[in-house]
């Protein structure tokens, strides 16, 4: 069941391309914004990138979700899918890992322009970052597609979406940061590598809660 | 009061807190010794911890009036929980007054990314967005279920929040670390008297709540029926 | 089949279900009337866990659906107000999904016979974003003829279709009754829904006020008297 939901996340997505795409041409302005406010020079850009590669997720990340269940709630096509005999923890896990491949295409298509309008030199080895960058991913969904589907039931769900998100993202944020910018400045994977037990932790807990608490959310 | 204090155990826990609150002042104020460097900045001490203390139990008892409201559906519980949030964000805003009033002579700063202060300041902002669900996310029953959810996995983060904030900075081990067994027993006694005040407060507080939301709640559904 | 039991529903403090309790057997089909806003659909919706009830329970084939895996639920299809559907997918592939997840194959053809019973032959590969009201209602119910159901909830079977799309779903509502079932639908053409029905219960101030055969004597003037 797991796969034909997947499948039917990725295959609405793939009608509509509309998850990928406000995600995307948000991050894009804001990258724009980031390229006139933070026109420092290169070694500035270069410490603080990581922080403004992960607010840069960060925001666009919140638009993307609270879209996901957008699309759900339009037709009201989510009450068919959970009066449907399927486990609700099986469309969170769907919710989990589509958005996840939502998330990490966008930055794959985002990138490129990050490193060209900041002025960023390329990293050294691609490996430890794009580890990093996944399980940043995952995290994000994790907690994101949980808190987005609360607030779908709820009204105000586009303010409550960031409002309840980015705090609860903190400690995640900050392992997120702290290894791009020890893997940003090559530094032995030994400096950093207690932010990615972080990243792990955070994956794993949040995943479990969501796991456990979606059925909690789902009904009105 | 009498319309507060419904049964005999909140009477009781009134007027233990209230004599022991005063025995606690009195000794904050007239008994404990003065620390040199410190001079009167100190003594925010005995009422900043017990309210930190109270503060985050409360935020474990509205993950637990969370999880019994899922699994026993049963709207008590969604006001004990609703009691403990409004009473943690309380004390939790106390801390963040309380502490900048003691760094600004100490460190000479109001506000330092303590991993302390910093937890309490981030769980204070998920609790803004608890409280404006409650207040704006539709209907009462509707939004218990997810204020249960909200409540659960806000206290899941804190350890999280907690340890990346002390790693995030570690030069700012400034707070005063809790080895309360080294401090002399002039300190070490009023302080733990004033922990255990705070919390009976705390008890007696929640108590009263619970109470005028129940009250509450029954007025409101009899108005209806 | 489906038994209901002490559900209780309240919204902004004011108990809309108080305590509703019925059972249906195999082969009932049983209107669900009351006026606006007596629960109708939260009760719908409460018995195929979309909404969750303050209390009470709901058994069916015997286990608790409120309490039990999700697996429990198979065999209840709820056709809601709503259309239910994803918007950007065509009529064919939202109906391959649904009943994917109702753990039903259905081949091509059936579901291109279906829909050309129902007159939507043109629209199958069209999104149904693009639907009319009448056509989205006549695609809720060829959902119904595809997927396997045993228990069938269904919110006003009528809304947006002509005169001839009404004697259609008529027809089609008692074609659907084989003995074995369980149909329960809500309407608001008092006469229409106790001719189709075996069973009319009426909901009235939170309560189940009436639970009778559709055959029963005086029973029009009853629910007249409850309606008014």
């Amino acid at each position: 069941m797991l796969s034909v939901l997947i499948k039917k996340e990725l295959f609405v997505e793939l009608r509509n391309k509309e998850v990928v795409f406000s995600m995307l041409a948000f991050g894009a302005s804001v990258l724009l914004i980031f390229s006139f406010s933070f026109n420092g020079n290169p070694k500035t850009m270069h410490e603080i990138a990581p922080g403004l590669f992960w607010t840069l997720v960060l925001l666009s990340s919140s638009l993307g979700l609270h879209r996901m269940f957008g699309l759900e709630k339009d037709f009201d096509a989510f009450s068919s899918l959970i009066a449907s005999p399927v486990d609700r923890s099986i469309i969170f896990l769907s919710k989990w890992i589509s958005g996840f491949i939502f998330l990490s295409i966008t930055e794959l298509l985002i990138v490129v322009p990050f490193f060209l309008f900041l002025g960023l030199s390329k990293p050294m080895s691609i490996f430890p970052g794009l580890f990093i960058v996944l399980s940043g991913n995952l995290g994000i969904t994790a907690v994101g597609v949980l808190i987005s589907g609360l607030a779908m039931r709820a009204r105000m769900s586009a303010v409550l979406l960031p409002v309840l998100l980015f705090p609860l993202l903190t400690p995640l944020l900050i392992a997120c940061v702290k290894s791009t910018a020890g893997w940003f400045n090559a530094n032995p994977l030994e400096f950093y590598q207690i932010w990615v037990m972080i990243m792990i932790t955070y994956v794993v807990i949040f995943g479990l809660a969501g796991f456990t608490l979606f059925d909690q959310i789902t009904e009105e | 009061m009498s319309n507060l204090l419904p049964d005999k155990i909140s009477k009781a826990l009134f007027i233990v807190t209230a004599i022991l609150m005063s025995v606690n002042l009195y000794l904050i104020f007239a008994v404990t010794p003065m620390v040199p460097e410190q001079h009167w900045a100190q003594k925010i001490f005995y009422v900043h911890v017990p309210i930190a203390w109270s503060g985050f139990l409360s935020y474990f008892i509205v993950m637990l009036a969370g999880i019994m409201f899922l699994i026993k559906k049963d709207s008590k519980w969604d006001r004990v929980g609703l009691a403990a949030a409004e009473l943690g964000t309380m004390f939790v805003i106390l801390v963040l007054i309380t502490g900048p009033i003691w760094a600004t002579p100490i460190w000479g700063k109001p506000w330092i990314w303590e991993p302390r202060l910093t937890t309490t300041l981030i769980l204070f902002l998920i609790y803004v967005g608890y409280f404006m669900l409650r207040k704006f996310g539709g209907h009462p029953e509707r939004v218990s279920r997810i204020a249960a959810v909200i409540g659960i996995i806000a206290f899941l983060d804190v350890p999280l929040i907690f340890y990346s904030v002390k790693l995030w900075t570690p030069q700012f081990q400034l707070h005063p670390q809790v080895e309360m067994n080294q401090q002399p027993d002039g300190i070490l006694f009023p302080f733990l008297f004033s922990m255990f005040t705070f919390t009976l407060l705390y008890f007696l507080m929640i108590r009263i709540r619970i109470h005028i939301l129940n009250f509450k709640h029954k007025l409101l559904t009899e108005e209806n029926v | 089949m489906l038994s209901v039991s002490n559900i209780v529903k309240s919204f902004n403090y004011k108990k809309i279900l108080n305590d509703i309790t019925f059972s249906l057997s195999n082969g009932d089909t049983v209107a669900l009337l009351g006026k606006n806003g007596v629960g109708k659909s939260t009760l719908l919706r409460i018995i195929a866990k979309i909404n969750a009830p303050d209390n009470g329970d709901v058994f069916f084939q015997n286990k608790n659906i409120l309490k039990s895996k999700s697996s429990t639920r198979q065999g209840i299809y709820y056709c809601g107000h709503a259309p239910g559907l994803y918007p950007s997918l065509t009529a064919e592939e939202n109906l391959h999904y649904f009943s994917l997840f109702h753990q039903c194959n259905p081949s091509l053809t059936l579901i291109q016979t279906t829909l050309k019973d129902y007159e939507l032959s043109n629209a199958m590969n069209k999104p149904v974003k693009i639907f009319s009201q009448g056509m989205m209602q006549r695609l809720k119910l060829a959902f119904i003829e595809i997927i396997n159901w045993k228990l069938l909830l269904i919110d006003e079977p009528f809304s947006g279709l002509d005169i001839s799309g009404n004697d259609f779903v008529q027809q089609k509502i008692s074609s659907w009754q084989n003995g074995e079932r369980v149909i329960l639908f809500v309407d608001h053409n008092l006469d229409r829904a106790v001719d189709i029905s075996s069973r009319v219960l009426l909901m009235d101030k939170g309560k189940i006020a009436i639970d009778e055969k559709s055959n029963a004597n005086g029973l029009f003037d009853k629910i007249t008297r409850l309606m008014h």
